[in-house]
């Protein structure tokens, strides 16, 4: 018998009990459609992080040393001569870190492959004023200027591809509290004031380079960022002398940014680093990436086992729905051996009426996922893209139908092995005496 | 020709067992006709089950066009009931639900051929029921059913050509009509006809014919027949 005879009938016989292959088909496509959904709403979370995270550099390898005695427990012993130790929260593992020195921080620039270094500087400021006006804002935070693309992300003249050490970049906040069009305010100058180590004032001129958009996403709503100034490396480090020259923490940093030439030398450069000594410890954004994707993953893992279990129960449908075919058409099957059907394409006729309705619940799932993805895209679109998220809620792929239905496919026919071996062992004599 | 060597057939085991043929042997001509009569119980069904490659006798051989037929692989076998022979059961074992051209063209389906329709047509028309071919069998009467079923029989080209009582359960208008057919096929076609029945009118018109009683034959004749 020819493959698209046995699918003929075996879709004949569907049709014919329509109530039984309804009921197991939904079942199947209940659990296909959760799964299915599961998998696009881990997509969509999965760009949204891509997305988010991409905006900063690839390029850019944080360096922090860790203490001498991690493992110890209790509270260390007092050493008046030790460097000034620092409890820090790192990745909520309540890791002790050491500070950094000058020499080490030096000692990475030499590394090939590494473009620049610079430390956290954790310089602050205390007000800017736009020159001319008497009025004085204050400066919650100093951004230290970014390698990474920000055109996408200003409001108005460009951020610095070459950055000098007399320009700077205001959040949009200033426009707004400033009341100048962020077009005006470039070019003109402002004033930074700071107080240096004697906590004396210190004021220092830049031009404006261009304003940053407010940030969307992650960043969007926290406070730090609403008095947010950027300014070049260089002048941060001016204004961390002025401001730690000559106080017991000068030179000390708790942690450094360590630039690339390119990604690829991530693994080599990193290689260099922990050479030297075995305690920094490295990090990037593809780490926290990973991180990220690794939690996603795992609830993703998790909720597709609980579809999965759903797809076991619908499996269980199959076996009997097939063992009520086969009890019903004893007769049919006797016929057909008689007539001289082989054994192997009886049982292929179970089968690939169990693989029908598995691909007919999956298709169904699949249809019903896919209503449910537009609908949702369509409906939150614009909040999702207020709060910075993306523009999608749910992405189901191409790999992820193809994977259901083929998974829906093969636990179907494995599901129909059974019922479809003792459709095969029926004797054709037996089979048409009985009445 | 069909060649029938000591064959017994025991259903079931030990105490429930029962020897439903013993040590039965005849050779019947190739495109002759044969009559098995014999008492319901004798053993008829059981005989022509095991001529029809659809039911293993116990021991003994068959062997047919001097091919043994039961040492054979059952794939063959399977080749044998689809190719060799046509089988007409008293029961009809139509599939109701489908139409008469869907019936008939089953043997060809397991064949695996593609363009069947015409050959069913022509089957149809053959026993004069083409007019039926879209109908569904269940709404056929009985004679209809049974020529439904001589053409599914024979839309294959069987060489041989089975029938177990086939007018057991039509009047005796629509039987006449039945076995008509039967022995123009015979004729026409020189197919090898082998027929159980206990209808003594049916009978008369066979040139060879065999009795059972008890598993064993008690009375034979026939000039195409030897036992
Ligand atoms: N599967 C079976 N198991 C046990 N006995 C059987 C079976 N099939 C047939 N018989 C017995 O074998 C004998 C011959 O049966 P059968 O060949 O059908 O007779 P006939 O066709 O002449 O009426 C009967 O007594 C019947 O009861
Ligand atoms: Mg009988």
């Amino acid at each position: 018998m020819r493959t698209r005879d046995l699918v003929r009938r075996g879709m004949r016989n569907l049709r014919r009990n329509k109530s039984r292959t309804v009921l197991t088909v939904l079942a199947l496509s209940i659990g296909a459609f959760t799964l299915v959904l599961t998998l696009g709403l881990s997509n969509a979370l999965k760009s949204s992080v891509n997305s988010q995270l991409s905006l900063a550099t690839n390029n850019e390898l944080t360096v922090t040393l860790a203490a001498e005695n991690k493992a110890q427990t209790g509270v260390a012993e007092y050493n008046p001569k030790a460097t000034a130790v620092t409890s820090t929260q790192i990745r909520g593992e309540g890791a002790t870190i050491q500070l950094l020195t000058k020499e080490q921080v030096d000692a990475f620039a030499k590394i090939s492959g590494v473009q620049r270094v610079w430390p956290n500087y954790n310089i602050s400021a205390k007000y800017l004023q736009l020159e001319g006006n008497a009025k004085k804002y204050v400066v919650d935070n100093i951004d230290v200027q970014s390698y990474s693309d920000q055109s996408k992300n200003m409001l108005a003249g460009t951020y610095p591809s070459n950055w000098s050490a007399t320009e700077i970049v205001l959040s949009q906040s200033y426009t707004d509290t400033l009341g100048v069009p962020a077009s005006d305010l470039v070019g003109k100058t402002v004033i930074v004031g700071y107080l240096d180590a004697k906590a004396k004032s210190v004021e220092q001129k830049f031009t404006i380079a261009g304003v940053l958009k407010k940030p969307t996403g992650f960043r969007g709503d926290q406070p730090a960022t609403a008095g947010l100034i950027t300014i070049s490396i260089d002048a941060a480090a001016k204004i961390y002398d002025t401001q730690f020259n000559g106080t017991r923490d000068f030179n000390q940093y708790a942690y450094t940014t360590v630039l690339l030439q390119s990604p690829n030398d991530e693994s080599s450069v990193r290689d260099a680093i922990t050479a030297l000594n075995k305690n920094y410890s490295v990090s990037s954004l593809s780490d926290i990436i990973s991180r990220i994707k690794t939690v996603l993953n795992s609830v993703t893992y998790a909720l597709a086992g609980f579809s999965g279990i759903a797809l076991l129960a619908a499996a269980f449908g199959i076996i009997n729905t097939q063992l009520m075919s086969v009890f019903e058409r004893t007769k049919e099957i006797g016929l057909l051996k008689a007539l001289g059907m082989p054994n192997s394409k009886i049982r292929n006729l179970f089968s690939v009426e169990a693989i029908l309705i598995g691909l007919l619940g999956a298709s169904i799932g699949i249809i019903l996922a896919f209503a449910v993805e537009i609908f949702v895209n369509t409906t939150f679109r614009q909040k999702l893209i207020d709060i910075g998220f993306g523009s999608h809620a749910i992405l189901i792929s191409l790999p992820n139908v193809l994977i259901v239905a083929a998974g829906l496919g093969l636990l179907s026919f494995i599901a129909g092995v059974f019922p479809a071996r003792k459709a095969q062992k029926l004797d054709p004599i037996q089979a048409l005496r009985e009445e | 020709m069909i060649k029938v060597d000591n064959i017994s057939k025991v259903y079931g085991e030990d105490a429930a067992s029962f020897q439903a043929l013993h040590e039965v042997s005849f050779e019947l001509t190739k495109g002759a006709n044969l009559a098995i009569l014999g008492k319901s119980g004798s053993g008829k069904s059981t005989l022509m089950h095991a001529l029809a490659g659809l039911d293993r006798p116990t021991s003994g051989s068959v062997s047919i066009n001097g091919k043994d037929l039961w040492s054979r692989k059952q794939k063959e076998i399977d080749v044998y009931r689809n190719q060799m022979v046509g089988f007409v059961f008293q029961d009809f074992y139509l599939q109701n639900e489908e139409t008469v051209l869907e019936n008939v063209m089953v043997p060809l389906e397991i064949r695996g051929v593609g363009d069947r329709k015409q050959k069913a047509y022509a089957a149809l028309e053959r026993l004069e029921i083409k007019d039926k071919a879209d109908n569904l069998t269940r709404h056929l009467s009985g004679g209809e059913k049974q020529r439904v079923c001589l053409a599914r029989a024979i839309i294959g080209q069987p060489e041989i050509l089975f029938a177990d009582e086939p007018t057991g359960n039509l009047d005796s208008k629509t039987s006449e009509k039945v076995e008509a057919l039967l022995f123009k096929l015979n004729k026409e076609l020189g197919t090898t006809l082998v027929v159980v029945t206990h209808n003594e009118d049916l009978a008369r018109r066979f040139a060879n014919k065999i009795v059972l009683k008890d598993g064993q034959i008690i009375s034979h004749e026939g000039k195409e027949l030897t036992i």
